[in-house]
């Protein structure tokens, strides 16, 4: 969030080591230098001090954040840190890595970095996600191989899903089994595709039935509430809903904020800001400026018009869209503007997704007031009579 | 004594000096401009009169100085609490919503940005009571609602506590406590509709206003609602129908009442398990 705390999602290398085919960002041969890192960190902490902004997390990610060596990130590391405590600023880090280049000399700077915690990404089952010269089948077996050898290093490992029509055959409780039963992932999240960058066949059919996908995630939210909620399994979104609709405190995803503008940015290893990754590698007309460009960062986020298109759009659907009638506007505002452009093609309507989003909203309220009512059977006896 | 918080336009800054100030402006930056550190330990909140100006450099400003958006037109304005959202994450918000018939998704936006509502509910017409009757059934009932909805939720409490507190307090109408200062430089009421005189002096006006309406032994004498409203419905206009207002506080009157017996009923029950 943009206030006390900055969120940055940092591609310093905008090349990758495999060729899924459904991935939304045009890659490039680009990295970062620690000198050209150098200049962008100064110029966000120049941003943090007029903004008065506390801390800030860097996502880093690419690309594949991999193919830089663990070298090149314990060097950024020291810089970085230094910078900011002269600056009396606070930065920390998380990773993204499709965990293809793993390997154990990178243990050492995951743990001293990134909190010995590693995010990464499979389906269940593959059809997308390839080496170069490779298929699905040797692309999972390489990722299954590098994840077990970071898991027995210590290292907690989460994993982005995102259902497939393969997904939608084997159903919900054979996805889950998957994950938590076979692998023994126990913080996993799922995700909707959405086909941005070059079209191709899979980017195509990777967008899915609505209402396929819908019952696939109310049957999901099903099996996890009865064998993972209580049992330490965490799943997002879902454990962020169950969350809110039991009153905790909760961090719903970026796709259901009220503005994303608000929330973080996105700097690619050439320069280029824009609102998320799939947004700075793929669509030059929607980049905000060239932070190299710029005298500050400040005033290149506040003279972008890109800018301001996305700052607009929440008060735009609010006008145009039946968001407003919907018993779910607090928690989810329209959604995401990266789904909503890549598969629509529009800018200024709902999220394509609002269905599926109604559905699972809907399923995780109803199991959340059962719950409740449960809690209440087990302290008020009265309520038997 | 109670000190007489002023809410004043943005250029009296200087001119009240040393006393308690809201100060109300167009224009964000004017805000900011105009209150340097030394005021800032009287500043009890800012007003922007405006939803359409760039709040940046609001958002930006200092911490923790209480913003109070006043909404003109809920019926066109709702979607502009978007660009204010940013607000929340230095300071805390409430939006001032005038009751008019399209009052509804004015309410439903500001809660779903978790901003408090001020309800600014003068005498309401019937057709802003059946607007009002659906912002309360939303704010008693749906889950989504994370914010107050004043006066709905300090009434909902005094009832609940059986301490009453006036709708002049709750609405920080009471010229004792709060007064207007025009722009000309005049101190008033907060709600001084054109045409309306005050009589007398400010500061005992409720309690001059609240004798009077029991001396004339009219609606407000026999009412079960008046420790909680305080004649604040019989002004500016004295003959205005309370039927409908009342229609409000015995909805909240019995949300109280099941939501203690809900309380109650709970409380038993665990001493039961104690035991």
């Amino acid at each position: 969030m943009i206030g006390n705390h900055f969120s940055l999602i940092l591609l310093p290398t905008n090349k990758c080591n495999v060729a899924c085919e459904y991935c939304f960002e045009d890659k490039t041969n680009d990295f970062m230098s620690h000198e050209r890192l150098a200049i962008v960190i100064d110029k966000l902490l120049d941003h943090m001090e007029r903004k008065a902004i506390a801390s800030m997390t860097i996502y880093w990610q690419g690309g594949e954040i991999m193919l830089l060596p663990p070298v090149w990130f314990e060097r950024a590391h020291e810089m970085i840190q230094q910078a900011a405590a002269a600056r009396g600023k606070r930065i920390t880090h998380s990773l993204q890595s499709n965990m293809i280049g793993y390997h154990k000399r990178w243990n050492t700077i995951i743990a001293e970095m990134f909190g010995n915690s590693v995010g990464t990404s499979m389906d269940f089952p593959n059809l997308y996600r390839k080496t170069r010269h490779g298929t699905p089948a040797q692309y999972a077996a390489v990722w299954l191989r590098n994840v077990r050898a970071a898991r027995e290093a210590g290292i907690q490992v989460g994993v982005i899903a995102i259902p497939n029509q393969g997904t939608l055959q084997a159903g919900a409780e054979r996805f889950y089994a998957y994950f938590v039963d076979e692998l023994g992932i126990m913080d996993f999240q799922i995700n909707t595709s959405f086909s941005g960058g070059e079209p191709s066949t899979a980017k195509q059919e990777s967008i899915l039935d609505l209402d396929g996908l819908s019952q696939f995630c109310v049957d999901l939210a099903r099996v996890w509430v009865e064998c993972g909620y209580e049992q330490g399994v965490r799943l997002g979104p879902l454990d962020e809903l169950m969350h809110h609709f039991t009153g905790e405190g909760t961090c719903l995803p970026c796709i259901w904020q009220q503005n994303c503008t608000d929330e973080f940015v996105s700097i690619d290893a050439r320069g280029y800001v824009a609102q998320c990754d799939c947004w700075v590698t793929s669509y030059p007309d929607y980049w905000f400026g060239n932070i190299f460009d710029a005298v500050s960062f400040t005033e290149l986020l506040q003279q972008s018009q890109a800018r301001q298109r996305f700052q607009a759009r929440p008060e735009v659907l609010m006008e145009h869209e039946s968001c407003v009638e919907c018993d779910y506007l607090s928690i989810c505002h329209g959604g995401c503007p990266v789904r909503t452009y890549t598969i629509t093609g529009k800018f200024f309507v709902k999220d394509p997704y609002c269905q599926v989003y109604k559905a699972l909203f809907a399923i995780l309220e109803e199991r959340a007031a059962k719950k409740a009512a449960v809690r209440s059977w087990r302290v008020l006896p009265v309520l038997r009579a | 004594m109670s000190t007489i918080v002023y809410n004043i336009p943005v250029q009296f800054v200087p001119a009240y000096r040393g006393r308690e100030v809201i100060v109300r402006a167009q224009d964000p930056a004017e805000l900011v401009q105009s209150l340097p550190e030394g005021v800032l330990d009287k500043l009890v909140g800012v007003q922007l009169l405006s939803l359409t100006a760039t709040v940046d450099v609001l958002a930006d400003w200092g911490y923790g100085v209480p913003v109070e958006l006043v909404m003109r037109s809920p019926e066109t304005e709702f979607p502009l609490l978007y660009r204010h959202a940013k607000l929340l994450d230095k300071h805390p918000v409430r939006v001032s919503i005038p009751v008019l018939p399209a009052l509804f998704k004015a309410v439903k936006v500001a809660n779903a940005l978790r901003f408090t509502v001020k309800l600014d509910v003068g005498q309401p017409e019937p057709a802003a009571i059946a607007a009002l009757q659906e912002v309360l059934d939303f704010y008693l009932h749906h889950m989504a609602v994370a914010q107050p909805v004043e006066f709905f939720h300090t009434a909902l409490l005094s009832f609940y506590h059986q301490e009453p507190v006036t709708l002049w307090d709750v609405q920080e109408e009471d010229p004792a406590y709060v007064r207007y200062v025009t722009d000309n430089g005049r101190e008033t009421m907060v709600r001084y509709p054109i045409g309306a005189r005050v009589r007398g002096a400010l500061g005992p006006f409720v309690a001059d206003l609240q004798q009077a309406l029991l001396a004339e032994r009219g609606e407000c004498c026999a009412c079960e609602f008046f420790a909680h409203c305080g004649g604040y419905f019989k002004w500016p206009r004295q003959d205005y129908d309370c039927s409908g207002v009342k229609t409000l506080f015995r909805t909240l009157q019995d949300a109280s009442a099941a939501l203690r017996h809900d309380l109650n009923t709970f409380t038993a029950a665990r001493q039961e398990i104690g035991r």
